[in-house]
């Protein structure tokens, strides 16, 4: 391969670097916002960089109100997005985590259905699939809500689980099927005759060899989870059955606007889809099925 | 160990029958190999019976048991893919006990099994080795290996050889054989390759277009093939095949000329538009006058014989000799046939007369 010219190569780094920053940007406010006082950000709000640093914002959230430290002394009214915010972050990891692990274990097994059962009707399964994801969710939310009180759902933990799985299974469905469809056949073919069952040479044979496939829709899932705003606001009204991404709405009022607090939460928020990515990412990138068939 | 059989077989896929009712009976301890063109239901038949396609028609049994409806898992039958099909996520070890393990069979025996297959194969030194680490020969003797342990009923062979290269293929040719021949399992082979269904067999099953062509030993087959489509698919180089008809007790080319029929064809009636076919080797080439009269085209030396083509009566034969020849382009050589050796296959139908 002819090398790239010097001309050309800093021509991509430099659009590399572009795109990068474009992306990372709107995390330097934020960053800068959580370790500063809402007092220092409205001495000088066009200030570059924070005339003191503080990790008070931190410790109150972590506190859940409790330890107000030296900026926010003398506030008496927080709201309850603060203090609720520990159990929002266990209800948000509960959430996304059930949502991920059910959302994965019912996509694979209708993706299995549809590749490999000579079943007339799951073409039509597919499309309804698709289909249903051309429905804006905002016009689902009435029906939802409806639905929802009558299941007794409403403020539940569960309740919110089970519509964001509704809400993801098709994702989870269209990436992992083109998947299984190229999965060789004969390695089930092969199972089926040392003795498994069809399900039983899906969970010993298939599974472990979709890993890379199930992380990298796995990840996509539980950050689109993490991040669901619409559908914990209808279902959760109460504070204990919150997530992160309500409380975070709450901390916008008309009374108030707590931006260094907000800023701390997103950072925090933050964490666990990063962690995740950096954990993954060998299975993200790695191809398990090498050496299965000639290659 | 166990015998086979299949009765009235049947396949459609929709609307469509792939396999038109075949009736196949293998023995206790034999090897049968299924050959034919592709997309003439070989490995349908063979799939039919592992029970990974379904039956439409007719019965699969074992040991006179029908076993259409029972599970592959059930059926006590290891089959041999040409992917191989190994599990890529575990080692070589885990691959050949994998069944075994399903089974429920204590881990010792497992261990004593395995080591037993991998000994026979010379896999002992890879048994820690995943399916990536190996070369070609090596996976397809897991493959091998992984059927091994189970000592089955029965075992199948999906062309298990066509990914490996040509040197490879004659070496492990040679090893299923004399595996075969220690084990004494029914085995039943797929391929598309006559030279590996002639060398390997007891009995052979031509297969076209779903229907059996012919079913015999691989001699029965060469010697006496049914119709002009076993003829042809039999024996490399092919069968010449020369168009003409029955005259007066010869056979008469569309150019005119005449071979020698044998005395068997003595009663046909004149006439008869027929193919003669003969296979090279049975042609020789002769001093004076010989029974016809062959232009040579073509000289491949091969070392140990020669591949002559050329025509006689304006139709394309090729000869071989099991010596070396110095022949020159468009020389003319009168050259004999072995009488007995020629068969006659109607022009229409393609039977043997």
């Amino acid at each position: 391969m002819k090398r790239m010219s010097l001309r050309y190569r800093l021509f991509m780094y430099a659009s590399n670097l572009l795109v990068i920053s474009f992306l990372i940007l709107p995390l330097v406010p934020v960053v800068l916002g959580a370790l500063q006082s809402e007092r220092t950000l409205h001495e000088d709000v066009w200030a570059l960089l924070p005339a003191e640093y503080t990790l008070d914002n931190f410790r109150l959230i972590l506190s859940g109100g409790e330890n107000k430290g030296t900026a926010f002394q003398g506030i008496d009214y927080l709201p309850n997005s603060v203090t609720w915010f520990r159990n929002a972050f266990l209800n948000s990891v509960i959430v996304a985590g059930s949502v991920t692990v059910l959302t994965l274990l019912l996509a694979t097994l209708t993706a299995l259905t549809v590749t490999r059962l000579k079943l007339s009707w799951t073409g039509y399964l597919m499309n309804a699939t698709v289909i249903s994801r051309m429905v804006p969710l905002i016009v689902l939310m009435l029906p939802l809500f409806v639905v929802m009180r009558n299941l007794g759902l409403l403020n539940t933990i569960p309740g919110i689980i089970m519509t964001e799985v509704g809400l993801l299974l098709p994702y989870a469905i269209i990436i992992l099927v083109p998947y299984f469809q190229a999965f060789p056949k004969e390695l089930e073919e092969s199972a089926r005759l040392d003795g498994c069952t069809r399900f039983g040479s899906y969970v010993r044979i298939v599974v472990p060899l979709s890993t890379p496939a199930l992380a990298a829709c796995g990840v996509i899932i539980f950050i689109i989870s993490w991040h669901e705003l619409l559908i914990p606001l209808i279902i959760a009204s109460k504070p204990e059955f919150m997530t992160l991404p309500v409380i975070l709405a709450g901390l916008v009022s008309d009374q108030f606007v707590f931006f260094t607090v907000m800023m701390a939460i997103c950072l925090i928020g933050l964490a666990p889809t990063l962690l995740l990515v950096l954990l993954l990412q060998k299975y993200l990138v790695k191809g398990l099925t090498a050496g299965a068939v000639k290659g | 160990m166990a015998n086979v059989s299949v009765r009235n077989l049947k396949k459609n896929y929709g609307t469509v029958e792939v396999i038109h009712g075949i009736d196949v009976d293998i023995r206790n301890g034999e090897f049968v190999a299924l050959v034919g063109p592709s997309g003439c239901g070989k490995s349908t038949l063979l799939r039919m019976i592992a029970g990974l396609e379904d039956v439409s028609g007719g019965t699969v049994s074992i040991d006179e048991e029908v076993i259409n409806d029972i599970a592959p898992r059930d059926r006590d039958i290891a089959m041999v893919f040409q992917s191989y099909a190994l599990y890529p996520h575990m080692t070589v070890a885990e691959n050949m006990g994998f069944a075994l393990k399903l089974a429920k069979v204590p881990v010792t025996e497992i261990d004593a099994r395995i080591r037993e297959a991998a000994a026979t194969l010379n896999l002992t030194d890879y048994l820690e080795r995943f399916p990536r680490e190996l070369s070609g020969g090596q996976r397809q003797r897991v493959a091998m290996g992984r059927a091994i342990v189970r000592s089955p009923k029965v075992f199948l062979f999906d062309e298990p050889l066509s990914n490996l290269d040509a040197k490879l293929r004659v070496r492990m040719r040679t090893e299923i054989k004399s595996l075969h021949q220690r084990l004494g399992a029914t085995s039943v082979y797929v391929t598309h390759d006559q030279i590996e269904a002639m060398t390997m067999a007891d009995r052979i099953v031509v297969m076209r277009g779903g229907h059996i062509e012919q079913i015999g030993a691989p001699l029965e087959l060469y010697d006496a093939p049914a119709n002009e489509f076993v003829a042809t698919f039999i024996g490399s180089p092919s069968i010449n095949l020369l168009e003409g008809k029955v005259q007066g007790g010869r056979f008469v080319l569309t150019d005119g000329s005449t071979l020698p029929l044998p005395e068997a064809a003595a009663g046909l009636e004149d006439g008869r538009a027929a193919k003669y076919g003969i296979r090279p080797e049975h042609f020789s080439i002769t001093e004076g006058e010989g029974m016809a009269i062959m232009t040579v085209d073509v000289v491949e030396p091969t070392g140990n014989e020669t591949i002559l083509s050329g025509t006689i009566g304006g139709q394309e034969v090729q000869i071989t000799q099991q010596r070396r020849l110095a022949l020159t382009p468009g020389q003319q050589i009168p050259v004999s046939l072995r009488l007995e050796a020629i068969h006659l296959f109607d022009a229409l139908t393609g039977q043997r007369i």
